[in-house]
């Protein structure tokens, strides 16, 4: 087990002023990465369960991840938990529709509705849901993200594949995309 | 895995180097496998653009709520702090805050209940008086209730009170115990605000901070109402700090003091300490009897006994 930085040490024995510290540097991914997968109302009561269960077992965390990395994992599971709980699916919310037209991107020199993008975001499967936000959006490595999901680094590798895969289909279903 | 199944790690740069060359050779050679990059390069970019970033909100209340610190068991303490326990359970002080919506019209919804054990009972009294009175909601105002529960150690004044209803609790008078000592008075406080926010976010981050500020904490979970319009949290701050945290939360909106109790426990404080005393001293003598006979037993196991008995030649049957 590596050393624990002076904080993290003073945080696992209850230093309130330690612990507070860790909060203020972490809480806006960690409540970031809750909202955009269960909403924001569930996503701060997640954020703030997460923080909670990390301080009770802090004194596990070993150093072999980040701290974020270790924290996301455990808000991964409240989010899941939640999402469970209160029968919504993970990231359902996250790519609602923007409603009047929101402008274009090019995709393969066609210029693609961002509207049709989202549609094909929520038309993923939570497996392929929750690696594109990991890695797209919250912009964790392969290795993090295989840390938090508890699967290989070729399982994020595979799921990542086949979310653009389906993605690149639906968006440009003429073009016969091939895996 | 071909080639193609590996474009998007190469972009992402999650390839060793040795098959990173492999696939940049390939796209190199293959205009259809470069413009396939593209495109996956243009989706993530597409995908990260329209995925909104919400702002962070509860950060001082979580602050307040891992803040929270374990009970103190009286059971893991040696007799020779007993009375030192009471003191420390005494100068504590409980705050729940229940947020709610209500209408226009000043119509109020009912909140849920509190959900930390020590004052769930008084909340949910106040959450059923409000039930009867319940209303179209809108969303753009909202309300609140607080309740406080502490207690503290203030001068004698005039005789407590077990519930006064004008904000202004009883103090205690001093008393003695069972010895004939006199017992340093202590006051549970209880009060209930319900309070009209404009946002309930920013009223329970305020609330938070105030209690922060203090050394205080937030007891048991915050609870939402079934149709997610109210809050309720609990919160504990020092005793001395009772008044000025009520002033704060008071301040927080459109407030109503719903309920607040001052409950004089001196004499029950004092029975229970004298009771602890007495059960401390008699459990002490039982160890220290067990102690003396494991050390009796302890000698014994741990020297072997032999007895012989020495008679002289040649006599038989000496004793």
């Amino acid at each position: 087990m590596k050393r624990m930085d002076g904080y993290l040490h003073r945080a696992a024995k209850g230093d309130k002023e330690a612990m507070a510290q860790i909060v203020r540097e972490h809480y806006a991914s960690v409540y970031r990465f809750c909202a955009r997968r269960i909403g924001e109302e569930l996503g701060k009561d997640a954020a703030q369960e997460a923080f909670i269960t990390a301080f009770k077992t802090l004194r596990r965390y070993n150093g072999s991840s980040t701290l974020l990395t270790w924290l996301l994992g455990i808000a991964h599971n409240h989010c899941r938990n939640m999402a469970r709980k209160a029968r919504t699916d993970i990231t359902m919310d996250l790519w609602e529709s923007a409603g009047a037209s929101s402008g274009n991107f090019s995709l393969e020199n066609a210029l693609v509705d961002k509207e049709a993008l989202r549609a094909a975001l929520r038309r993923l499967s939570v497996e392929h849901r929750e690696v594109v936000v990991l890695h797209e959006i919250e912009g964790l490595s392969y290795e993090e993200a295989a840390l938090i999901l508890a699967v290989p680094v070729g399982t994020i590798k595979s799921r990542l594949h086949h979310a653009f895969l389906a993605l690149r289909k639906q968006l440009s279903p003429a073009e016969g995309v091939s895996a | 895995m071909n080639i193609r199944e590996e474009l998007k790690a190469y972009i992402d740069g999650e390839l060793d180097r040795e098959r990173a060359a492999e696939v940049e050779k390939a796209i190199e050679s293959d205009p259809r496998l470069a413009a396939e990059a593209e495109s996956l390069k243009s989706l993530g970019n597409a995908v990260r653009e329209i995925t909104p970033m919400p702002a962070p909100q509860g950060v001082e209340s979580t602050i307040a709520a891992v803040s929270r610190r374990p009970g103190i068991s009286f059971r893991s303490l040696p007799s020779s702090l007993a009375a030192g326990v009471v003191g420390v359970v005494a100068t504590i002080t409980v705050a729940s805050l229940v947020l709610s919506h209500r209408s226009s019209s000043g119509s109020e919804e009912a909140a849920a209940p509190v959900a930390s054990a020590d004052s769930a009972a008084p909340a949910t009294t106040i959450v059923n008086g409000s039930t009867s009175r319940k209303t179209a909601l809108s969303d753009s105002v909202s309300g609140a209730i607080a309740e406080t529960q502490s207690s503290e150690t203030a001068a004698p004044a005039k005789p407590a009170s077990q519930e006064e209803h004008d904000g202004h609790p009883a103090k205690p008078v001093q008393k003695q115990s069972s010895e004939g000592l006199a017992l340093e008075p202590k006051v549970a406080h209880t009060a209930a605000i319900r309070i009209a926010v404009a946002s309930l976010s920013n009223a329970e981050e305020q609330a938070a901070r105030t209690v922060t500020n203090v050394q205080g904490r937030i007891a048991g979970n915050r609870s939402r109402n079934s149709r997610g319009k109210a809050i309720t949290v609990t919160y504990k701050v020092p005793a001395e700090e009772f008044d000025r945290v009520m002033r704060s939360l008071q301040q927080l909106g459109d407030s109503k003091l719903v309920k607040s109790t001052a409950e004089d426990v001196t004499t029950e404080m004092g029975g229970i300490e004298a009771k602890l005393r007495a059960n401390f001293a008699q459990k002490r003598e039982i160890v220290q009897k067990e102690e003396e006979r494991l050390k009796y037993l302890s000698e014994r196991a741990s020297v072997a006994t032999i007895t012989i008995t020495f008679v002289p030649k040649g006599v038989k049957n000496s004793r």
